[in-house]
């Protein structure tokens, strides 16, 4: 009885919005516009609602573990690779997440896309990506995690085209998936040594066989780290971890709302996601983690830091995505995936809140996105420089700020591990609470404090962008709070996350913190990240207030010249990887192909033999059937050889 | 029955020369009919066919040339079946189109492609090895007659270059199978795999499949006049020659040089796979430097086809389950490639009706004035991409996970195609389809109902593929096993 309720209910969570996504893509024009929007709201409103069940059955009512197949995808001998569902508390929570972002972004989209003459195509988009997202998450194997993995790179791809007529649009889709391929590659290597390995897919499977796979050693390196190393590149191609990170600034090309859904809310975490989920592995290969820890911190840092000296309001929010998911994978690398998890469903309401202020921000000022022509916008939208503000405040940790519990609690907990590299990442980190309050506070005063600098004529914003950064902003303030004692506890996603001995050692300290949140808010008044980022924030106030901006910047031009370039890694990919590629491609197509193949080999006898032909052109005219005669007879007499002998 | 599955199209062709030339509506109506009839009678045998039972189905067998033991000898297993689906499934959609595409000498056109089904079909079904050939030279000339005829500025150079490459091969084929024949004392496939055969025998005979089946494939470095042939071939016959013509050269590997030289292949097995693991990677570097639409489309088929290759000759290097499940990708693969490259064919003829070119130069924004046309190439190309969820992506996730034990390095160069194929097909995509519209291209209508409902048959069949393989998979399944049987059995053992 129960298993038939919850079959059905992640059902509707998975299916409803790829319903929604069909209708409004097939029947675009005969529901119109109203029609599609209705639909998808409807369908995702619904997966919200199941979700919610489920949650209430997976947290409240102590359900552990439901795990069950849809179908055979398909079968081999030895091996069946199934689509089917997983649920957890470590499932069914971000299954919440995922809805209620997807449907308040629905709900945003209504106002924010008005008016576009492809809005059907453009529900349909995100309800399917929506459905890609929870079937990545519910999947109780790789192969169906993959599935939603690329279904979700897809999606993004098809949504940063959406404007597709725009040249930057079209570029960005095409970087961004093909920079995820690259990622790809890894997950898909790491199935195969799955399968060949273990036998399956399966989680189950996978996690009972961990102890074998442990004793086994490929090419010197234990497999584990194989396996790990290999997931952890397909993590760092949709998690956007250095340096495959350099797809996400050009995503900003598609439209606002799906910046907030796809590129901070959900799929960016995704990778985190992943290496949470399969927590029992990488428990069991420090060596990556200590990887993960020090390429997750770095980026945590100098990722950030571009955000400093960018001038769009959407880039400069795309950057501290990278940054926190820079500390999302630190805490990963450093075990706390308890705490990793904790800063995503934070941190996917305060920057799905940030992205759709910065959003309104874009409407109001028809479309303008550059900050140095905006100034002093508090007078005329009040209510989205209030919500800005608390997204920002949550983003730099402020105490009580949902941010706050998940990001002190992470850089507590790698101040706290023992790996190699967890001195470099604390420090990493703490610098970089410095550098998001700097660009926390640059952003928010050059947007909405000071005087107007052009003369933008200011668009009235609806209800349908208001209500949804009025939802968004109370789970920016609150959630932290409220989840925090429940974070406090290791095994807070029940079994789904599984801990060494020696992590359960290193991580019981911070946690008893997280137990008093309202001690824990007073605690950090006298703690190294606060005092950073009071300092900092007050110093690039009064920076911007005295407009010392140019003085300061002239002081660090090298700096400057190297984060205006985005520490030359575009540099990089573009002047010398893909001319590279070029090169090869060219010179493989002409030379390679074209004459070496094509003109000497193929063509080479096929002129030898014209000119042959023409000699004794009275003999012979050249036409088709001689060829074959003549071929004919070659045969005939290669025929009477052989049967001689 | 098989009888029926081969020759009704052919009955079909001469029936569309009883209609009078100008009564276009009656040509088209005879051949879809006809095209369709086969499509039903072929799901029939998929239908009766036994999966359960490990052996040749719907026997056929009559005496045909008795002074050298050749026989009418007409059988199916698994892979023939799934692939006689697929002829009848590619011509259907080419008589639905046809009429669209082609205005002058419909009725031929037509009867062409009916004849061209009857051949395919043909060489799926014969277990005669001079039967064989004769359907295998049948497919050849109504393909050269097809580019000559309505190919375009090029066409005779290109249909030249086809045929006499084409035919090269062939004679190789002929003497091997002569040869063969004289010393089993018959044609029958299944005597002249019994033949226990000293391995530089295999090694000679192995040469003369390669030649033959690598150039229809085909495979690195014998695939130049495949994009020469694609690009001036029309529409039709580029969809028949992506979605078939070139399985026929893989199917021959089947029938031909796994079981009869089982060692010679095992040999050859390392080089095979090199030629194999070029194809995926160098060929796909070139078709990220094409200019020509077609031309790229056709490297990508190159590309595609090395895995069928790679799975094929990768069963001497894998233990023998995961060696069923590479071959059973390998099989996939070539299903699925029918409706990535035969679907995108059939799209890029519709734009090419329109716009009159096939530069890519020529074009940009063409998303902005074909937005349904632009929709359905974007599905091709996710499919040709190997996107979970379409067809494409079944056969190289098989093909690519069975290698990771014991070749790693296989499935590392392999799957370097996750990022290559991306960056090809996106890339013209992007070039095509993305950007502002180009402003030197004629004005042009979208998609029709008619178009789009044929399109959408391709669509489905990604989409159908892609999400359940599994009748395809277990169809395949007891057929695989019993070729890498014998692919695995060696013969010069058993000689004394």
């Amino acid at each position: 009885m129960m298993s038939e309720i919850y079959t059905s209910l992640a059902g509707l969570v998975c299916f409803s919005p790829l319903i929604g996504a069909l209708i409004a893509g097939f029947f675009a024009k005969r529901i119109g516009a109203f029609g599609a929007q209705f639909m998808t709201i409807l369908c995702v409103a619904i997966a919200f609602a199941s979700a919610l069940v489920l949650f209430n059955y997976m947290y409240i009512e102590e359900t552990r573990v439901f795990n069950y197949s849809l179908y055979t995808w398909i079968a081999m001998p030895g091996i069946t690779f199934e689509v089917g569902f997983w649920l957890d508390r470590l499932s069914v929570g971000m299954m919440l997440v995922v809805t209620a972002v997807s449907l308040l972004v629905h709900i945003y989209s209504m106002g924010y896309m008005k008016g576009d003459p492809g809005i059907q195509r453009f529900f349909a988009y995100v309800s399917f990506f929506t459905f890609a997202m929870l079937m990545l998450v519910g999947g109780n194997n790789l192969l169906q995690v993959f599935f939603g993995w690329e279904g979700v790179g897809v999606a993004s791809y098809l949504l940063i085209g959406f404007w597709f007529h725009k040249d930057s649009a079209a570029n960005g889709a095409f970087k961004a998936f093909v920079v995820n391929r690259v990622g790809d590659f890894g997950f898909l290597l790491a199935m195969g040594l799955f399968v060949t390995y273990v036998g399956s897919l399966n989680f189950s499977d996978i996690f009972h066989r961990i102890p074998d796979l442990a004793a086994v050693s490929l090419g010197g390196m234990p497999l584990i780290d194989w396996i790990c190393m290999l997931l952890f590149i397909g993590a760092m191609g949709k998690s956007a971890q250095m340096p495959l990170h350099i797809w996400l600034p050009e995503s900003m090309e598609g439209p606002t709302p799906i910046s907030a859904l796809i590129h901070a809310a959900t799929m960016v975490t995704a990778g985190v996601y992943l290496l949470v989920r399969l927590s029992p592995l990488f428990e069991f290969s420090p060596m990556i983690r200590s990887w993960i820890l020090v390429i997750g911190a770095t980026g945590g840092l100098i990722l950030g830091m571009i955000a400093i000296v960018n001038h769009d309001i959407k880039r400069v929010v795309a950057y501290s995505t990278l940054s926190q998911l820079g500390y999302m994978m630190a805490a990963v690398g450093a075990s706390a995936y308890g705490l990793a998890m904790f800063h995503l469903i934070t941190h996917a309401f305060f920057k799905a809140l940030l992205f759709l202020a910065a959003g309104a921000v874009i409407v109001a000022a028809h479309h303008e996105q550059d900050m140095r022509k905006f100034g002093g916008l508090i007078h005329s939208i009040p209510l989205v420089g209030v919500v800005f503000a608390i997204g920002s405040m949550s983003l730099m940790a402020v105490p009580l700020f949902s941010g706050f519990y998940s990001k002190d609690a992470i850089i507590a907990a790698i101040g706290a591990t023992s790996l190699p590299g967890a001195h470099y990442a604390y420090y990493c980190l703490l610098m970089g609470v410095m550098v998001t309050s700097i660009y926390s506070v640059r952003a928010f005063y050059l947007t909405f404090l000071g005087q107007p600098r052009s003369n933008i004529h200011i668009h009235e914003l609806s209800n349908t962008i208001k209500w949804p950064l009025i939802i968004l902003a109370i789970p920016s303030m609150g959630l932290g709070y409220v989840l925090a004692p429940m974070a406090g506890n290791l095994h807070w996603f029940g079994e789904a996350i599984f801990y060494t001995h020696q992590s359960v050692t290193d991580l019981a300290g911070i946690n008893g913190h997280l137990n008093h949140p309202g001690s824990m808010a007073m605690d950090a008044i006298n703690s190294a990240p606060f005092i950073l980022m009071l300092l900092s924030s007050f110093a690039t106030y009064w920076i911007y207030r005295y407009s010392w901006a140019e003085k300061i910047s002239k002081i660090f031009a090298p700096i400057q010249c190297l984060l205006e370039n985005k520490w030359y890694f575009d540099w990089l990919v573009e002047q010398l990887l893909v001319p590279f590629v070029w090169i090869f491609s060219r010179a493989f197509n002409r030379v390679g192909d074209q004459l070496l193949i094509d003109q000497l080999m193929v063509m080479g006898p096929a002129k030898l033999l014209e000119s042959f032909s023409l000699r004794i052109k009275a003999h012979i005219s050249g036409h088709l059937y001689h060829y074959a005669i003549l071929m004919l007879l070659g045969t005939a007499v290669l025929i009477s050889k052989v049967v001689m002998i | 029955m098989l009888s029926i599955c081969i020759w009704h199209a052919l009955v079909g062709a001469l029936g569309l020369y009883l209609v009078p030339k100008q009564n276009i509506s009656l040509i088209r109506l005879v051949a879809v009919v006809t095209a369709l009839f086969g499509l039903i009678f072929s799901i029939y045998l998929y239908l009766s066919y036994d999966q359960t039972i490990n052996q040749l189905q719907f026997i056929e067998k009559l005496p045909w040339i008795g002074g050298i033991n050749a026989e009418y000898f007409l059988a199916v297993d698994g892979i023939s079946v799934s692939l006689i689906l697929l002829t009848c499934l590619t011509t259907l959609i080419i008589c639905l189109m046809g009429g669209s595409l082609v205005r002058q000498n419909l009725r031929d056109y037509l009867a062409i492609f009916l004849i061209m089904q009857s051949m395919v079909i043909g060489v799926f079904c014969a277990q005669d090895a001079l039967l064989f050939f004769l359907f295998w030279e049948g497919s050849l000339i109504p393909m050269y007659l097809c580019i000559g005829i309505w190919g375009s500025k090029n066409r005779s150079f290109a249909a030249r270059k086809f045929f006499i490459y084409t035919f090269l091969g062939s004679t190789l084929l002929l003497i091997a199978v002569l040869f063969l024949g004289i010393k089993a004392q018959s044609f029958n496939l299944a005597n002249i795999a019994g033949l226990s055969l000293d391995l530089d025998t295999q090694l000679w005979l192995f040469g003369a499949f390669l030649l033959a089946f690598a150039i229809k494939v085909p495979m690195f470095p014998v695939h130049t006049w495949l994009p020469d042939a694609h690009t001036e071939a029309p529409t039709g016959g580029s969809v028949l020659l992506a979605a078939l013509l070139l399985k026929v050269g893989a199917y021959g590997f089947v029938r031909f040089s796994l079981p009869i030289t089982p060692d010679a292949s095992q040999y050859m097995a390392i080089p095979m796979i090199v030629l194999s693991l070029i194809a995926i990677v160098y060929v796909g570097f070139i078709a990220l430097a094409q200019s020509d639409m077609k031309r790229l489309i056709a490297y990508s088929s190159v590309a595609h086809m090395g895995f069928v290759t790679l799975g094929m000759f990768g069963i001497y290097l894998i233990p023998k389950e995961l060696a069923v499940m590479t071959f059973s990708g390998a099989m996939i693969q070539m299903i699925a490639h029918a409706f990535g490259s035969g679907a995108m064919f059939l799209a890029f003829g519709m734009m090419y009706e329109r716009l009159k070119t096939r530069n890519i130069d020529d074009m940009g924004g063409v998303a902005t004035i074909m937005p349904y046309l632009a929709s359905f190439f974007v599905v091709f190309s996710m499919a040709n991409i190997g996107v979970p969820g379409t067809s494409g992506f079944i056969g190289e996730l098989l093909i690519l996970v069975s290698f990771l034990k014991h070749q790693p390095w296989i499935s590392a160069i392999a799957g370097l195609t996750l990022i290559i194929s991306a960056s090809y097909t996106l890339w013209m995509v992007r070039r095509v389809f993305y950007g502002p519209v180009n402003p030197n291209m004629p004005l042009a209508y979208d998609v029709t109902t008619h178009e789009t409902g044929v399109l959408s048959i391709f669509v489905a069949c990604i989409f159908l593929l892609g999400l359940y393989p599994k009748p395809l998979g277990d169809l395949l399944l007891t057929s695989s096993e019993t070729v890498i049987a014998s692919a695995l059995h060696s013969k010069t053992g058993a000689k004394s």
